[in-house]
């Protein structure tokens, strides 16, 4: 659930809630957001594959990568890029902090 | 213009736990490696078999064997590799599609592509790429379709058009549909020409040569194998219901011997397959055990989904005959 931000910050949630290699889908009004804890940190996309729109939330994230749930499209998650066939254009990616073990989105 | 209808597990009726869902989708390579191998050892074995049969009546049988082994392990390699699921390193992923579509003899981007679209509008006529084009079957059709000669023109066509750069944007029965961007079509360009240059390669080989080793080895058993692919990939969708959102009711599962589910990548749990694409072949037989309680119970075997197959096509001829609408 959204919080209010600060200084441009939306509070996500606890950082703990977002396992290693693991995605989470986060809301702001009508917008969808892709929340990932990887092995290199925390990174936050669009939550809409550029493909067909499936949400990215219930992909497979492989070290910095997500994969589409629904085609197997791949995103490099810290910059967005589209890595392979049937995803050929990028994800927006969002600016991530961690403070006192909570996760904030720029967005 | 008919909107989108789109199938996935939800429309289907199935909604696994993700967690649950996570375990399933680990991807390796120990499990692609192992099928790959094996698959080229059984070629080696089979292809030394076909040597010492030449000559002899022995080569029919040992053609049709070795030309079913090598079509429908590139199928279904090219298959599982078009998805990412056959390994989890990625180059590895990508090399095998590559080689095995060619074995297949289908651009491996364009593939992907159409593929894909066939998951996402499974079965629904105008909307799904690789929906056969001999709907409603007849038996003329069915046997169309089990000869699979249809298949190669269309592969070859791609190839064809993908070559001069403009890659074929039409389903199987003609119509417009496409689902390639402009953005891959220098790669399609390419990989079509590179395709061309191995196949032109084999003949000149065989011409250049002369030798019958490429004619014997690698075209007829491709083109032998055919029927023989065809069967086992037939009951995936054939005289289930289309234009229904529920995957249950489009999409077969169906037994088969452990050989046969090694040769097919485990394609015959092919409703799992499609509920849930991001499973790797190796989990399917787990993800069938997960969802068996809220789908159709498998066709007892491959025999007996063709059986299937084949009496509803006779109903339907039946039925046209009865309303008059066929010569007696």
């Amino acid at each position: 659930m959204a919080s209010a931000g600060v200084n441009g910050w939306i509070l996500v949630g606890p950082a703990d809630d977002i396992d290693e290699e693991e995605v989470i889908r986060f809301d702001l009004g009508a917008r969808s957001f892709a929340v990932y804890n990887t092995p290199s940190g925390y990174y936050a996309t669009d939550g809409l594959c550029t493909h067909e729109g499936a949400h990215l939330a219930d992909g497979l994230v492989i070290d910095e990568v997500i994969e589409c749930p629904l085609h197997q499209g791949r995103f490099h998650i810290p910059s967005g890029r589209a890595k392979s066939p049937p995803v050929c254009v990028d994800l927006k990616t969002y600016r991530v902090k961690l403070e006192d073990g909570q996760v904030y989105i720029r967005a | 213009m008919q909107q989108p209808i789109i199938t996935d597990a939800k429309s289907s009726g199935i909604d696994l736990d993700s967690r649950e869902l996570k375990r399933l989708m680990r991807r390796t390579d120990a499990h692609g490696l192992a099928h790959f191998f094996g698959w080229l050892a059984t070629l080696l074995v089979l292809g030394y078999g076909l040597h010492l049969s030449l000559g002899t009546w022995w080569v029919v049988p040992a053609m049709i064997v070795f030309g079913v082994a090598l079509g429908v392990g590139a199928y279904s390699m090219s298959h599982e590799c078009a998805h990412g699921t056959a390994f989890k390193t990625r180059w590895l992923n990508e090399t095998v599609f590559w080689i095995s579509s060619l074995v297949y003899t289908e651009e491996p981007i364009y593939r992907r592509y159409t593929h894909a679209d066939h998951h996402t509008h499974t079965w629904i006529t105008g909307q799904d790429s690789q929906m056969n084009p001999y709907l409603p079957m007849t038996l003329w059709g069915y046997v169309k379709e089990l000869f699979g000669l249809y298949l190669l023109v269309e592969n070859a066509k791609v190839l064809m058009r993908g070559a001069l750069g403009r890659p074929k944007i039409t389903n199987y029965k003609g119509e417009p549909k496409n689902t390639i961007p402009t953005s891959e079509y220098v790669k399609i360009k390419w990989n079509s020409r590179a395709y061309l240059a191995i196949y032109l390669g084999l003949a000149a080989w065989a011409v250049a040569g002369q030798t019958w080793v490429p004619v014997i080895y690698v075209v007829l058993p491709r083109l032998i194998g055919q029927p023989g692919l065809q069967f086992f990939a037939i009951p995936q969708h054939a005289e289930m219901q289309a234009d229904v959102t529920d995957m249950r009711l489009s999409t077969r599962t169906w037994r088969t011997h452990p050989i046969v589910h090694f040769f097919q990548w485990n394609m015959a749990y092919h409703l799992e397959h499609h509920l849930y694409t991001r499973v790797p072949f190796h989990a399917l037989p787990r993800l069938h055990a997960l969802v068996r309680d809220n789908t159709p119970a498998p066709a007892r075997g491959t025999l007996a989904a063709h059986a299937e197959i084949f009496r509803a096509i006779l109903r339907r001829v039946r039925a046209k005959r009865a309303a008059g609408q066929l010569a007696a």
